[in-house]
């Protein structure tokens, strides 16, 4: 790598290191003060990329409405909505997010459409527990049958039966418990490793 | 001159004096594994490349994309919902990375690719992963408009977008790599629906249930992290993969010690 590519290197790491020392050593002035700027500049050039953002999106739907592809109306109807609720955000005096459109757009469209959406997750629950049971491997088998014991010892006939909410409860707590944070321990230490390859600079994302 | 100082005076008493031993504790660990991985990718760099165990994600990835990859293929990337300025940035990055690897594949073999954002700072990294991924393979009049998109920056909104995207533009392959709620069932079993080969990868616990179900591979926690070193196999990937082996061994050692010794009624505070 030639010293001006070093450059960029150098500053991702100087950048890195003092934010985690702010962590670490936390109440001197001087790494702060600089750890604090560093992230407020950070979020500063994260909400200019959300300009990087809606030029995307204009791009991609206008390229899909000129050409006429499958869908096309959705797109003219996403890029009409984007720009009332655009202009009606930025005009003066109209109350920004609290803006009467705005408002009406995000209560009784968005909100409802998203609940929509996401409720359709209850059926997909099903469907995906019925595939699983197609795969009929040892682990799908395992994962519908401690599935169905805990789903069985929330219902309140359950009580009545002598095992299965303990049985239930001890699922949750022990097998269950333990594998999520055997994951969790996983993902930590990938986490610190993949942090520290950046910080050390063999990894350079913001170069490639 | 004299902020410079202040500077390394700050260090010097805040990083000795002023912390309490938790704080010191952790500064310490971080410095040996610093060192630790530095020594590891030197010694892999000399050529003592560690073994891998087969992992059934790449097999699949590389029959889906690879010399052997059907007429009229098209991928997907989805990086899921988060960024590179939130908490689970790391997630994010590992996705990118592997994503660069599999855009070059594709690109080389002439598959399209329609790479997902569901959050605005990912945008720009994977535009710029993209672009050099179709470069490299002296491909770049296959990189279209809206081969990266982003769609959406909440994660309910994120899904449907990309459930649009298995539904209607006949997408073969769908690799999911980065940061997922419960949102990903809307997509994933929206590609299962479609028969659509799916790759997953996701660090969440309460998704992988989901995941196992509707995926042909599943790329589980740290796994996710290990699978750029699979496809790339750079020596710095290998080094971090028998780091975080390393890592393990000592995290599991550690905690049965320490259960034997609540067990046996010793008080560690």
């Amino acid at each position: 790598m030639s010293h001006l590519g070093k450059v960029p290197v150098a500053l991702a790491t100087a950048g890195g290191v003092i934010v985690l020392l702010d962590y670490f050593v936390g109440g001197s002035y001087v790494i702060s003060g600089l750890s604090n700027s560093f992230l407020v500049w950070a979020a500063i050039i994260a909400a200019f990329a959300m300009i990087l953002g809606i030029a995307n999106v204009v791009a991609v739907h206008y390229q899909r409405i000129v050409k006429t592809e499958n869908g096309w109306p959705y797109s003219v109807a996403l890029l009409v909505t984007m720009a009332t609720v655009v202009l009606f955000g930025i005009l003066p005096g109209g109350g920004g997010l609290n803006n009467v459109v705005v408002d009406w757009i995000f209560d009784y469209v968005y909100l409802p459409l998203s609940a929509t959406i996401f409720s359709l997750l209850a059926f997909f629950v099903a469907t995906a527990a019925f595939r699983a049971l197609r795969i009929r491997t040892p682990g799908s088998w395992a994962m519908i049958a401690t599935g169905a014991i805990v789903l069985l010892g929330q219902i309140p006939l359950a009580l009545t039966l002598p095992v299965l909410p303990d049985l239930s409860q001890w699922i949750l707590d022990v097998p269950a418990m333990a594998g999520v944070r055997g994951i969790l321990i996983g993902v930590g230490l990938g986490t610190i490793t993949m942090g520290l390859r950046v910080l050390l600079g063999y990894e350079r994302p913001y170069l490639e | 001159m004299d902020a410079i100082s202040g500077f390394f005076l700050d260090v010097l008493y805040y990083s000795y004096i002023k912390p309490h031993a938790a704080q010191r504790l952790g500064l310490a660990l971080l410095l040996v594994l610093a060192v630790l991985l530095i020594y590891l990718t030197r010694r892999t760099a000399r050529g003592s490349q560690p073994k891998l165990r087969e992992l059934s994600a790449v097999v699949g990835l590389e029959a889906s994309l690879g010399e052997g990859a059907p007429v009229g293929a098209k991928l997907h990337l989805g990086t899921g919902r988060a960024g590179l300025a939130d908490s689970h940035a790391v997630e994010t990055l590992v996705g990118i990375q592997a994503f660069g690897h599999l855009i070059k594949q594709a690109a080389a073999v002439g598959v399209p690719v329609i790479a997902t954002a569901g959050d605005i700072t990912t945008l720009p990294a994977l535009e710029n992963t993209a672009l050099s991924g179709f470069e490299d393979t002296g491909n770049a009049a296959l990189l279209r408009v809206d081969t990266t998109r982003f769609v959406a920056q909440d994660p309910v909104a994120y899904a449907a977008g990309v459930m649009r995207i298995l539904n209607s533009e006949e997408v073969t392959t769908n690799v999911m790599l980065g940061s997922f709620g419960d949102e990903y069932l809307l997509m994933g079993e929206t590609a299962a629906q479609r028969g659509i080969d799916q790759v997953v990868g996701s660090a969440n616990p309460f998704v992988l249930p989901f995941a196992y179900a509707t995926s042909k591979a599943l790329l589980i926690g740290e796994e996710m992290f290990a699978l750029a070193a699979y496809l790339q196999r750079r020596p710095t990937q290998l080094a971090g993969v028998v780091a975080q082996d390393w890592l393990r061994l000592i995290a599991v050692v550690a905690t049965v010690l320490l259960a034997l010794a609540a067990s046996l009624g010793f008080v560690i505070t």
